[in-house]
């Protein structure tokens, strides 16, 4: 710390009499003006915090709910009592032809036999 | 006092008076120019005011306030930096206003030692600053910038070297 003697701890710049003290002064001042202020901010970003929370916790139940749906809705159609009575109307070999086909034994769609029907 | 909610008022003011006057110097050597550390001091004042009921005493209350105004100086800088500007790229800026300031010659020990800091990365500067202008432990200095006491040794005695070089330069 000694290795600066010759200029020790001299500033090339200095303020007026009694300025910092002022300014000590001014900045308590304002700090004790600005508390209402920052109650107030508080209040509001405890508020903002809070909502978005409530909001982000709707979101993902919604998602949730959501996709919760979906899958009843396809449980609800494959236990759909019309789909089974359907099936259950049809013989085994059909029920295996409409399950498994091959797209090779569709015919072609013929444009001018179809027009001459 | 300061745990008080009935004394906080009278405890902040007494503890600004007391602490004031160094805070507002260890800004001001930061930010060099004199609107730019009042504007610090204002809000260092308003962290301290805001932050004080919550102060954990894990450091010296000192500490704690040159943090806060480190903080609040390093602020004021990053907010005169251009876009995706260093603070460490200031030095040119801060010795005009250093210049404009000074009420001494250009080419006094004072100002030149000045601008020698000056050249200093920022961290460099203040870990340089809270050593030789505060007088203070390495241990302290760690903990109002967050760096380890190693760093901190290696960051005095080049900046004392950086330093030496520049005024040698200049044939002080």
């Amino acid at each position: 710390m000694n290795d600066f003697n010759q200029i020790g701890k001299r500033m090339p710049f200095s303020e007026s009499e009694g300025y910092v003290d002022s300014l000590i002064d001014k900045c308590a001042a304002s700090a004790l003006a600005q508390r209402s202020d920052h109650h107030r901010r508080a209040v509001i970003r405890r508020i903002c915090f809070y909502s978005s929370g409530i909001a982000a916790a709707l979101l993902v139940a919604f998602l949730l709910f959501s996709r919760f749906q979906t899958q009843n809705d396809y449980k609800r159609i494959e236990k759909s009592q019309s789909l089974n009575e359907v099936l259950s109307s049809l013989s085994d070999k059909q029920v295996q032809d409409v399950t498994y086909y091959n797209l090779d034994d569709i015919p072609d769609y013929d444009a001018d036999q179809a027009s001459s029907n | 006092m300061l745990r008080s909610p009935s004394q906080r008022d009278l405890g902040f003011s007494i503890l600004l008076k007391k602490y004031g006057e160094q805070l507002y110097w260890h800004i001001r050597r930061i930010v060099v120019s004199h609107d730019d550390a009042e504007d610090a001091m204002q809000e260092m004042s308003i962290n301290i005011f805001n932050g004080i009921g919550g102060f954990k005493e894990k450091c010296a209350l000192s500490t704690w306030l040159y943090r806060i105004a480190t903080n609040e100086a390093l602020h004021v800088l990053r907010q005169r930096c251009n876009f995706l500007q260093s603070i460490d790229s200031l030095g040119e800026s801060l010795t005009e206003k250093l210049e404009a300031e000074s009420h001494l010659d250009a080419k006094s020990a004072e100002v030149l030692f000045q601008k020698a800091l000056l050249q200093l990365p920022a961290q460099q500067r203040i870990a340089f600053n809270l050593r030789y202008y505060n007088e203070m432990p390495y241990e302290q200095i760690a903990q109002i910038t967050g760096k380890n006491v190693g760093t901190l040794k290696t960051n005095y005695h080049f900046a004392v070297e950086r330093i030496k070089k520049y005024l040698n330069e200049f044939a002080l």
